[in-house]
């Protein structure tokens, strides 16, 4: 009797402290940044982890061939390229984080800033600067409903008055204010709750025999991956699910890209009047846009055409649209492209840069 | 918080626990109480506020519908119900007439721009401002005493199990067991984990499962052949049936761990042999609800032929409205109360002796009738609704591809078979003996863990 009361106890003590880890964030991340030292990722209390691709990890289909391809990219120096006349900003997320500034042709300074970050810079008047905004077309509806990244992406000196969002910015960006709900409730708390009591090496077999089960019976990825419809490729379900704002396949709802091209023109005028040189649109289309469009909702190709945006492009879905061998741009288990698919980006970006650093050149000459 | 989360088995286990630690009844409310409002707080915490609104104006009526006689007393349960309707309005039902006024406006040739609200509904708010309407008309009606324990009656209400898609309740089943201290039980603890699990199963396994095929087929119904439009429809018909008596089956067990036995909900409805047969054995509480709230108000089959077959129709209408604002759902409503009315050899031969291939035919022909009625309820609108069903008709080729390989649609007529006999052939969820009832939850966590998809997929019945 005694022991089933401390066996109960022990029970409903493991249960707050697993509710309460899940529920806040501050903690939620400490453990996580704890566990995910590189030293602990063997340890039997270690979190999974995979080289095969972000998919390949989530679904535990590690062991399948076909999807097993590792991060390749090489990328070419090309920093004695050209006038280095050209300081980038590099607005962007994972798909653009690991290149190195010498990849990129005639720059004298090189900028990334990844999206989630705040800060503020100074630009140097005697440069031509010129920004990319590059975004995976999966966070592009959410991220443009509004022009908020111009709260993130601070001029200094840049008259806030110009723009009512840009005067609203918080000064101390860094400090995350919390209401009451915030403290109780968490969105993610089921995905925090997995991580904590599931997430360990010693757990990772149950796993993956779950994992070989549904591919060998059903052809089918587990969670949140989908297996493409010939069976050669890793989808995150979030871009084929028929509700979801990342969805290659959802709906647009009515005038939505018209919303998506404002935002992206007051971003635009914005940054104009803060004095870059040129503003440039980049939307990494999501694999499945490409791999098998099949009901896509053109995201893309509208915001691209829509003879409103004031904003020039980098128009890589026609490139990899028109591409012969499509399915070489993109890691087949992973979310994101492989180096053909990257170079062929930063050839696009290359010749833009190549292009304005003329323009700057031109401009010191005429002057 | 949905029942298929980590979350709520996480939640579940602690408040299971806690409760039977707990030596007095009184602690035991609190505890379910506070439960009960973290688990609703978890989908949009500001909407507490409303539901607790409604659930201390409604303990208020009904104590003053009990102290007052006349035309006093039937004024206090005007003010309850216009509480609650008030609510339904407001939270679901507003942005529809506007939108409705809108269109109309234009078929005049006319714009009329009128406000609507941009709120999100409320989760379950049907089932709970129902179960709080059934409240007061019960003290109105003197079958139930006032509640004078305003936490015991906020439980009624909030009960976090049947919070928020049922089993709609009734005052004279939930409010002596709220009272009552009731022991640890093991029979009963055993009997409401083997129905959780059964309904884990039914949602994971068949509902979540089928989702997929389902969702495949209405996404992509302009290149799917006709047939596979067809046996997608039925799977929709498995998958509802899953979700929603899963919950019930999740509900009923979770509440049958803690002593509290709550109404049955289902009843093998697909075994039905008529439409209204389907009705006695489908959602019954919600069916029992209008029966007793706005069937028999309305004057039943007392007042001629005619007055019971517009009381039908009105029934079913305003079951189509209660299930969501859009004509979806009215039509599906409609429809179904259109045949039970249009239908009434049926009835005319429910005392005749019904067997073997008969009864067989009936009930498959009843199921056919049913599954396309569910595509009313399924489509996102009228047009689609329809051109579903036209796409059925065209008898034409095309894409037999549902989003899942051979084997897994295999499976899942298997595995749907396998529902349909259990639920025939052993619809007890008792297991005396611990070994046996051991081997069971262990099958049933591995089946639930192994054949499960897990998604991020909400219960269907939770958006009303």
């Amino acid at each position: 009797m005694l022991v089933k009361k401390i066996i109960a106890y022990l029970a409903v003590l493991t249960g707050i402290t697993a509710l309460v880890l899940a529920t806040s964030k501050s903690l939620s991340e400490q453990i996580e940044d704890r566990r995910s030292y590189e030293a602990n990722h063997d340890l039997w209390w270690g979190q999974q982890r995979g080289k095969w691709g972000d998919l390949t990890t989530m679904s535990y289909l590690d062991q399948v061939k076909k999807f097993r391809e590792q991060k390749d990219y090489d990328f070419k120096d090309l920093s004695g390229e050209g006038n280095k006349n050209i300081d980038l900003y590099l607005y962007g997320d994972s798909y653009v984080a690991e290149m190195p500034k010498g990849t990129f042709a005639c720059l004298d300074s090189f900028i990334f800033h990844f999206r989630y970050d705040t800060h503020e810079y100074t630009l140097d008047p005697a440069k031509r600067n010129i920004m990319i905004i590059e975004v995976s077309e999966r966070f592009m509806r959410e991220r443009f409903r509004t022009a908020g990244m111009i709260s993130n992406f601070r001029i200094n000196g840049h008259d806030d008055a110009l723009h009512p969002l840009a005067a609203k910015r918080p000064k101390k960006p860094t400090t995350t204010s919390l209401n009451f709900t915030d403290l109780l409730f968490n969105p993610h708390i089921n995905q925090n709750l997995e991580y904590h009591l599931f997430n360990y090496n010693f757990l990772i077999l149950p796993r993956q025999v779950k994992a070989a089960l549904n591919y060998k019976l059903f052809n089918r990825a587990s969670g949140d991956v989908v297996i493409s419809d010939n069976g050669d490729y890793l989808f995150y379900k979030m871009t084929v699910a028929q509700n979801n704002i990342c969805s290659s396949y959802a709906q647009l709802a009515e005038n939505e890209t018209k919303t998506i091209v404002a935002s992206l023109d007051t971003i635009y005028d914005y940054y104009k009047q803060a004095g870059f040189a040129e503003i440039y649109l980049s939307v990494v289309p999501n694999p499945v846009s490409i791999l098998q469009p099949g009901p896509y909702n053109n995201l893309i190709p509208l915001v691209q055409n829509d003879s409103g945006l004031k904003m020039p492009f980098i128009d890589l879905y026609t490139l990899f649209k028109q591409s012969k061998e499509p399915a070489s741009l993109y890691r087949a288990g992973d979310t994101q492209w492989n180096n053909k698919g990257a170079q062929a980006w930063l050839q696009l970006v290359n010749n833009i840069l190549r292009d304005q650093s003329k323009k700057g050149q031109r401009n010191i000459n005429s002057e | 918080m949905t029942f298929n989360s980590l979350q709520f088995l996480v939640f579940f286990m602690v408040v299971t626990l806690w409760f039977f630690r707990m030596k007095q009844q009184k602690g035991r409310i609190l505890l379910l109480l506070l439960a009960s409002c973290y688990f609703y707080m978890s989908f949009i915490p500001e909407y507490i506020l409303i539901l607790g609104g409604t659930v201390i104006v409604d303990y208020f009526a009904g104590f003053l519908i009990e102290r007052n006689e006349g035309s006093a007393r039937k004024g206090w349960l005007v003010v309850s119900l216009i509480a609650n309707i008030g609510v339904l309005a407001v939270f679901k039902y507003y942005n529809f007439f506007i939108d409705n006024i809108h269109s109309g406006a234009l078929l005049f040739g006319k714009s009329v721009t009128l406000p609507m609200l941009k709120i999100a509904l409320p989760i379950g708010l049907s089932f709970h401002t129902f179960q709080a309407m059934s409240y007061t008309i019960e003290v109105y009606r003197k079958n139930q005493k006032a509640e004078k324990n305003f936490l015991v009656y906020a439980l009624y209400v909030m009960f976090y199990p049947q919070l928020v898609a049922g089993p709609i309740e009734r005052p004279q089943n939930v409010l002596p067991q709220l009272h009552e201290f009731r022991a640890y039980n093991w029979d009963n603890v055993k009997e409401g984990l083997a129905r959780m699990l059964w309904g884990f199963f039914k949602k994971a396994v068949i509902a979540d499962r089928l989702a997929m095929i389902v969702e495949r087929a209405y996404g992509h119904a302009h290149e799917t052949s006709s047939l596979a439009l067809f046996i997608a429809a039925m799977f929709y018909s498995f998958q509802i049936y899953c979700d929603f008596s899963g919950y019930s089956d999740i509900a009923i067990g979770a509440a049958k761990m803690m002593n509290i036995r709550l109404v049955e909900n289902f009843n093998q409805p697909y075994l039905a042999h008529t439409i209204s047969n389907f009705w006695s054995r489908w959602h019954t509480s919600l069916s029992s609800w209008f029966r007793d709230y706005l069937y028999i108000p309305l004057g039943g089959n007392r007042k001629g032929a005619f007055r019971h077959k517009l009381n039908v129709l009105i029934v079913f209408l305003v079951s189509g409205l209660w299930h969501g604002a859009n004509w979806t759902f009215i039509v599906w409503g409609l429809l179904h109360g259109v045949l039970v009315v249009l239908l009434t050899w049926e009835r005319r031969q429910e005392g005749e002796k019904r067997a073997g291939l008969n009864l067989a035919f009936r009930i498959a022909l009843n199921f056919v009738l049913v599954t396309f009625l569910w595509i009313f309820f399924r489509s996102e609108n009228l047009a689609a609704a329809t051109g579903y069903i036209k796409d059925i008709f065209a008898f034409r080729g095309g894409s037999y591809y549902l989003g899942v390989s051979r084997a897994e649609l295999a499976f899942s007529v298997f595995i749907i078979g396998v529902l349909l006999a259990r639920e025939k052939y052993l619809p007890t969820h008792y297991i005396k003996e611990n070994t046996l009832f051991y081997c069971y939850t262990l099958i049933m966590v591995m089946a639930c863990y192994y054949l499960g998809v897990f998604s991020e997929n909400q219960f269907i019945y939770f958006q009303f």
